[in-house]
């Protein structure tokens, strides 16, 4: 009987979904943003900068779920300096602060301030917002299908005057 | 060396300090080993893409428009095998199939089978056609797995899209060559779908490229009689296309795709027979389609975080229909450059021009003064995204067309954002649309293809079904809409999402049937009735009722759509929609009564048209050992005007996952009803025929 039918299976979805929702769930890292923080804390020990340094010091601009796998990098060692991880705001003086900046879910157009204001200054900028090897980053980070890689500008490279392991170059897709 | 207290401590309360009290960083041990993975290891990794999907749905949060994205999940768990029946499930959207190969596709009213007010794209290109007023949905198709969603718009997107998008926008977009790699075949059989076939292979071109190629094919059954007999419009379509992705040496993204189809359907046809005076069904009349398109995309992103963009696409169509061979050429190109000229403003502007080209031949019961006909269509749009503060957001837009129906053409559109917290939006919006007479409304005659029901006839004592021949009018003016629009979205704790949405809309110069003076050609005044028959003398007499278009009409429509979005279990979502749409039609007295007559018949044909309400629960559960069971129950009210009842319908989806590759379902479709009635209208001349309770067996294997 088609009416006994449709009511039962409205009262049925109805009864199994007066579940109790339970608590709420806070937003976690995802994979993604671990394998990101991984890639930029293994990218370190083959850049050198121009002058030699104890600490490098690695900012994060931009807020989100991957921050706290980032700050998980604070206090390691790479190839014999260590990483100190801080916040910053995207007008903070980075290219006094900074060795590294990682910048991410940030306007386009704050991304091209902060990269023009860091343009021939010694600092490792790495993002994985779009075409950010194209606007003057030095390191991209981008999906391929279900795979993180990472791109380096070589323009870019040159300009912070940063030195780059071939190893490191022959794992990235180069731009020019 | 060990990090003292003081810095762990630190440590610990720092994510704490900076963020959202609610954030905490996932602990399981075999995710912090990532740390210790080489580069070589890390770059190897499969890693889920789960950003796209949260960057979607924010920016869905902050739309100011009724926006409703259909996934390609949602495509697959629901079961349907076509564009038109998925687009059951999205509210406001009203879906009622005709016959084998046809539907009425509308929203917010007007469901008639040329359902001109929707604005439909298929990766940017209308497959709205400028002939009918209309969408051919049969021919409308591609790999459905190659969907990566659909964006419905409900309420005039006139501004951005284009003239024609009153009463919504639908935005079929296709996935990206990179996210389609490897061999995928899908096929299947069952007690409609007869046979179905579909197989896509993609693969990498060059450095930074990806390519698909892919190949469609279906056999489907025919529905059936209102006596359960089998009606004969069953259909076959075979479909292959391809698509290129890459990026250029400047970072520019470039795509370059293509379809060819070809297939038959076989919709029962009602014509006038004019040698025995009577309506024949004709059954055995096949119709041909085919066509094709190519589309080429380029996109390029300016130093200061700014882009360009062209796009260009040629598309052909051809239709060998008994009553008219239809053979049409659209090219189309257009330009978009995004600005960022100060902090707070995001600006889009842009142009674009199409050219259409028709070309009608082998006319039986139409006939037109120009058979072979060029439009061209100048189009300039701009829109201003303001930031006017951190929770407070506007945007101005408007679209300046020129075409040659009705000459110069503006379609404003203004929106407020006020995001009260992350979780809340609320929306207004005011916007103007206008939809602009078509080809069949301006200039073709159609005679002996609509026949009043029998019910319906003005005159008793006429010998029954009355014909209507419709004239096109040369000065039809556009018809144009008014809308506001207000809607409120909030996210609960991530798990629960609420959209509401309202609307007003008040539509002037909308098209009534008139009548058209003077009796057509093979007709004249009866001698005892006065009305135009085929033999001025017999009785009971055959009638023609001579018709014409005319700018008659105003209505208000009003309305509510809602959905919820919850994840009640991490293995079971569950959606639901509710829409109600309420229309009132008016008209001003013409001075002639006759007139009056018909443009009190066309307000309770426009009150009628649409259903009050409709519904849709969707239950999408992920059991243990790979097992999936879907549900699906969607009410639809009573169309007055065809004569349908309201109904409730089911569909049943069970699947099994074998590994990673392989999946098996059987998909149940209308399971309450044996068969049903769903539509039937006067005006398209084609005969209407009962949806069936049907079910299918599907693999699908991925390699």
């Amino acid at each position: 009987m088609p009416i006994i039918n449709k009511t039962f299976v409205i009262f049925a979805i109805a009864l199994l979904g007066s579940l109790n929702p339970g608590q709420s769930e806070a937003s976690s890292a995802t994979k993604a943003d671990k394998v990101k923080a991984a890639i930029v804390y293994k990218l370190t020990k083959f850049i050198s900068w121009p002058e030699k340094k104890q600490t490098l010091s690695l900012c994060i601009v931009g807020n989100d779920t991957i921050n706290s796998e980032l700050l998980k990098i604070n206090h390691k060692y790479s190839s014999g300096r260590r990483i100190s991880v801080t916040h910053k705001a995207p007008n903070a003086p980075l290219e006094k602060l900074c060795d590294l900046v990682y910048i991410h879910n940030t306007k386009n157009s704050t991304i091209a301030g902060i990269l023009s204001d860091l343009a021939n200054q010694p600092v490792l900028t790495i993002s994985d917002s779009d075409n950010f090897v194209y606007q003057g980053g030095v390191i991209g980070l981008f999906r391929t299908g279900s795979r993180i890689q990472f791109a380096i500008s070589q323009g870019a490279t040159k300009s912070a005057g940063l030195a780059i392991n071939p190893q490191l170059m022959r794992l990235a897709k180069i731009v020019k | 060396m060990k990090p003292t207290h003081q810095t762990l401590l630190l440590a610990t309360v720092f994510p704490f300090l900076t963020f959202p009290s609610g954030l905490r960083a996932d602990a399981s041990a075999p995710d912090d080993a990532l740390l210790d993975l080489s580069l070589e290891e890390l770059i190897a990794l499969d890693v889920p893409d789960v950003t796209s999907v949260s960057k979607r749905k924010q920016r869905l949060m902050d739309s100011p428009a009724a926006v409703y994205v259909m996934t390609d999940e949602d495509i697959r768990r629901s079961g349907v095998t076509s564009i038109p029946e998925a687009l059951r499930m999205v509210p406001g959207v009203q879906v009622a199939r005709l016959n084998s190969n046809t539907w009425s596709i509308s929203t917010r009213g007007f469901n008639y089978i040329f359902a001109n007010k929707l604005l439909v794209l298929i990766d940017g290109r209308t497959v709205y056609s400028p002939l009918f007023s209309g969408v051919n949905w049969d021919v409308q198709d591609t790999m459905l797995e190659d969907i990566a969603r659909i964006e419905v718009i409900r309420g005039p997107g006139a501004a951005l899209w284009g003239a024609n998008a009153v009463n919504g926008v639908i935005n079929i977009i296709t996935k990206h060559a990179a996210d389609t790699q490897g061999g995928l075949l899908s096929t299947g059989f069952g007690s409609e779908e007869k046979a179905f076939g579909t197989y896509r292979y993609g693969g990498e071109l060059g450095d930074d490229g990806y390519y698909r190629a892919f190949f469609k094919t279906f056999y489907r059954d025919g529905l059936a009689n209102s006596d359960g007999s089998d009606a004969n419009d069953d259909w076959q379509i075979n479909r292959a296309g391809l698509r290129a992705d890459w990026r250029t040496e400047t970072g520019a993204e470039a795509s370059l795709q293509g379809e060819i189809y070809e297939g038959t359907t076989n919709p029962a046809l009602k014509v006038f027979n004019e040698d025995a005076l009577e309506q024949e069904l004709l059954t055995n009349q096949s119709r041909d389609q085919k066509g094709g398109h190519l589309i080429g995309n380029y996109k390029r992103y300016l130093s200061d975080g700014s882009h360009v963009a062209i796009k260009g696409y040629y598309d052909r169509y051809e239709n060998y229909d008994y009553r008219v061979t239809e053979k049409r050429d659209i090219a189309d190109l257009e330009f978009q450059h995004q600005m960022l000229p100060w902090g707070n403003h995001d600006i889009i502007w842009g142009l674009g021009y199409r050219f259409t080209h028709y070309n009608l031949t082998d006319m039986n019961h139409i006939s037109t003064a120009s058979p072979d006909r060029t439009d061209q269509l100048y189009s300039a749009f701009i829109q201003d995204h303001i930031s006017l503060a951190p929770q407070w957001a506007l945007t101005l837009s408007s679209r300046f067309e020129h075409n040659d129906f009705t000459g110069f053409e503006v379609q404003p559109n203004a929106s407020l954002t006020w995001k009260i917290s992350d979780q809340q939006t609320l929306w207004l919006k005011a916007a103007s649309a206008v939809k602009t007479p078509s080809i069949s409304e301006t200039s073709v005659t159609s005679r002996g293809i609509a026949f009043l029901r029998e019910e319906d006839s003005p005159v008793p004592g006429t010998k029954v079904p009355d014909l209507l021949a419709i004239t096109g009018n040369e000065q039809l003016e556009s018809e144009s809409l008014f809308a506001l629009e207000v809607g409120y979205r909030e996210q609960f704790n991530n798990r629960l999402l609420f959209d509401i949405t309202a609307f007003f809309n008040q539509y002037k110069d909308l098209l009534a049937y008139v009548d058209y003076p003077g009796c057509l050609e093979g007709t004249e005044p009866h001698q005892i009735y006065g009305l135009c028959s085929y033999d001025r003398v017999s009785i009971p007499p055959m009638v023609e009722y001579p018709t014409t278009f005319a700018n008659g009409l105003t209505a208000n429509t009003y309305g509510i759509e809602l959905t919820t979005d919850w994840q009640a279990t991490p293995w079971w979502k569950l959606q639901f929609n509710y829409s109600f749409l309420s229309v009132d039609a008016f008209s001003e007295s013409s001075g002639s009564p006759i007139t009056d007559s018909y443009l009190k018949g066309n307000e309770a044909l426009l009150e009628t048209l649409s259903a009050d309400h409709t519904a849709n629960i969707r239950s999408h559960m992920n059991l243990p050992n790979q097992w999936y069971l879907d549900v699906w129950v969607r009410y639809m009210d009573n169309l007055k005007n065809a004569r349908v009842g309201s109904y409730t319908a089911l569909d049943v989806r069970v699947a099994k996952k074998i590994g990673k590759h392989l999946e098996l379902s059987l998909t149940g479709q209308n399971l309450f009803d044996k068969q049903r009635l769903e539509f039937s209208e006067i005006f398209s001349g084609l005969g209407e025929t009962e949806v069936q309770q049907a079910w299918y067996l599907q693999l699908r294997w991925q390699h």
